[in-house]
């Protein structure tokens, strides 16, 4: 059954999606390094941002090479 | 009675503390292997779960020793 | 109150939760993808979902308010007091449970004692977790109106309507999936809250030197036997042998991920990754707490205040919204879970256990999903009466855990570890040890010291019960007691189908 299910699956896989959303998030951190006047809350600002992006970046990569090898649903 | 009990000096806690975390990571390494490996697909070192329970615990000692 | 680009922050977090969330419906199709995600959970993602669990609000602003108040002795909590617990629980309750195929912690007393066994624990868990739903509720309509100004029925609607939909829909694999985007986004928050309060203490010196002077034991991780709430040895015996275990071993919403997991080394290493994690929680809120200690002027009245302090005085715009939208992941990822194991237990234990035996599989994966709004309505509806009815229903609602929580680690293990333990021992072992916390409540013992005695007597009824009734058939303890699932071929062949492995 699970074959069956994952031969026709043209999803997305489960690291993709989340690895999206960091990104979007991580952009809008980082976008958000302009609105504190201080240099340490820029700072603050951008390595939240880095970090989502980065661990946002990773996953989507992950997520697509899994789905490229037909493990669409693999978690 | 109460007030002896009272006054064990906090060395103690570090002591016991130090026993306890101790005796968890023996009796995890003590697992046999077969066991720690059962429904990994390989047996590479990082898969080792002893490996990540006493590096764990060791942190925790490390930590209740300092402070 | 936040506005602006920290607004937006927070709307998109939910947003994109709700989203995320929904996305998972496809991988629901059968009952066993809704209750344990298809048994296809990977070691990573269940132990960011067990850590995102087990972070509630309270956390946040209770622990904070606690680490200003009395220290780095509140990180106890997540250290001694999860961390040798939770390596015990992966390495020996977590790989039993998941080969005996149980899907909830009663449903396993059940098989090895007997039905009313089952059915006390079920009832004590089912209703403590559905009180928690409308208490997390509660909470999170609070924060929003604190924070965004939302009404707080428009702060529950908004949380029943996001955490609801994508949990009636995508069940655990939607849960622990969206706790994984909650874990990293608080992570990120308290990391990124460390860079600001320590740039404005000057480091980990400037902190110790601002707070040591006038609180000197508030570096001390062990408090004298003086202490009120921290005394070291409940601390060492409360806390961290009775206590951490029972919750680790036996708390439904955290066992509940492992239960998904692909193969039992997955299993244990989502459990054990779950430690390193839990390591870092403390960067969370007693840092904060410390921080606000340290560079608030006035003393603070309500020692709760301390993180909405901190947000207010301390972080950027931007940041703030970030750290916002941690409190929510906080709340989002207590409440998804707590619908999901309530539902499980009132499902598998109660529902298809005393009334509908043997139904089609597609008729209890309905009936979950239906549970679930059900529960989430209840919830709703139930979160102001309780939480106003009862003073300090949080602290209530803890003392309930500590009644229960000693007695049922007693008999989980005796259960596994011991094949002589009878069903009328365990009966009367969870019963009496029950009776013990109840009557040591009443008399204001400390809730730590409670819960040894409580575990002890539990313990020893249960020994000497079994010791003079009728030992229980081997039959039946087949693949029920530690030692024998382990050793039993026959039950090894079974359960061999589930150990897939993958990294």
């Amino acid at each position: 059954m699970e074959n069956q299910r994952s031969k026709g699956d043209k999803g997305l896989n489960p690291l993709q999606v989340i690895g999206i959303f960091w990104i979007a998030l991580g952009i809008i951190m980082v976008i958000a390094v302009y609105a504190p006047p201080t240099v340490v809350g820029k700072v603050a600002n951008l390595t939240a941002g880095g970090i989502l992006l980065a661990i946002g970046l990773i996953a989507l990569l992950k997520g697509t090479r899994k789905r490229a090898s037909g493990r669409a649903e693999d978690i | 009675m109460v007030a002896w009990f009272m006054d064990i000096p906090l060395f103690w806690a570090k002591i016991l503390g130090t026993i306890f975390f101790v005796s968890v990571i023996i009796w995890a390494l003590m697992r046999p292997k077969e066991y720690i490996f059962r429904g990994a697909p390989d047996r590479k070192r990082w898969r080792d779960l002893r490996i990540w329970a006493a590096v764990i615990l060791v942190v925790q000692i490390i930590l209740y020793i300092k402070y | 109150m936040i506005g602006g680009l920290d607004l937006f922050i927070v709307i998109f977090f939910i947003v994109g939760v709700f989203i995320v969330g929904l996305y998972f419906k496809r991988f629901v199709h059968t009952s066993e993808d809704f209750f344990l995600a298809g048994r296809k959970l990977a070691w990573w993602v269940i132990g960011m979902s067990i850590i995102g669990t087990n972070i509630g609000s309270y956390d946040y602003v209770g622990g904070a308010g606690a680490a200003y108040d009395v220290g780095i002795a509140q990180a106890n909590y997540e250290w001694l007091g999860a961390i040798p617990a939770m390596v015990l629980s992966a390495l020996l309750f977590v790989p039993y449970y998941w080969r005996a195929g149980a899907y909830t912690v009663p449903e396993y007393l059940g098989m090895r004692y007997n039905q009313p066994v089952r059915i006390v624990e079920a009832l004590l868990w089912g209703s403590f977790l559905i009180c928690c739903i409308a208490i997390f509720f509660w909470a999170s309509g609070v924060m929003l109106e604190t924070y965004v100004g939302w009404p707080i029925w428009l702060g529950i609607l908004v949380t029943a309507v996001v955490v609801g939909i994508y949990t009636v829909t995508g069940g655990l694999t939607a849960v622990a999936m969206t706790d994984v985007i909650q874990l990293a986004v608080m992570l990120v928050g308290g990391l990124a809250v460390s860079i600001i309060g320590f740039h404005e203490v000057g480091g980990w010196s400037g902190l110790v030197e601002k707070i040591s002077p006038e609180h000197p034991d508030h570096f001390k991780l062990f408090l004298p036997l003086s202490h009120e709430s921290y005394p070291w040895l409940g601390m060492i015996f409360g806390l961290g042998l009775v206590l951490s275990p029972a919750w680790w071993c036996c708390h439904q919403a955290i066992i509940q991920r492992t239960l998904g997991a692909r193969s039992e080394w997955d299993a244990k290493a989502g459990m054990l990754s779950a430690t390193f994690l839990k390591t870092l929680v403390p960067i969370l809120y007693v840092l904060p707490g410390l921080f606000v200690l340290a560079l608030c002027a006035e003393p603070l009245a309500d020692m709760d205040q301390a993180l909405p302090w901190a947000i207010k005085n301390l972080l950027p715009v931007g940041l703030a919204g970030l750290v916002f939208a941690a409190f929510l992941a906080a709340i989002f990822s207590s409440v998804d879970s707590t619908l999901n194991s309530a539902v499980t237990i009132w499902t598998r234990d109660i529902y298809q256990n005393l009334f509908v035996r043997n139904a089609s599989d597609q008729h209890y994966l309905r009936f979950g999903r239906m549970l679930t709004l059900v529960f989430v309505i209840i919830g709703a509806f139930l979160a102001e009466p309780l939480t106003t009815s009862f003073k300090g229903i949080y602290q209530a609602m803890q003392n309930l855990l500590t009644i229960f929580q000693g007695p049922t680690l007693a008999t989980v293990l005796l259960g596994i570890m011991w094949a002589r333990a009878t069903q009328w021992g365990g009966l009367f072992g969870l019963l009496g040890g029950v009776a013990c916390s109840a009557i040591l409540h009443s008399t204001g013992m400390n809730f730590l010291y409670v819960a040894w005695w409580s575990f002890v007597v539990a313990l020893l009824v249960n020994v000497l019960i079994s010791l003079f009734t009728k030992p229980e058939p081997v039959e039946k303890l087949r693949g029920l007691v530690y030692g024998l699932v382990m050793k039993d071929e026959q039950v090894q062949e079974n359960l061999a189908s589930r150990v897939e492995g993958g990294d």
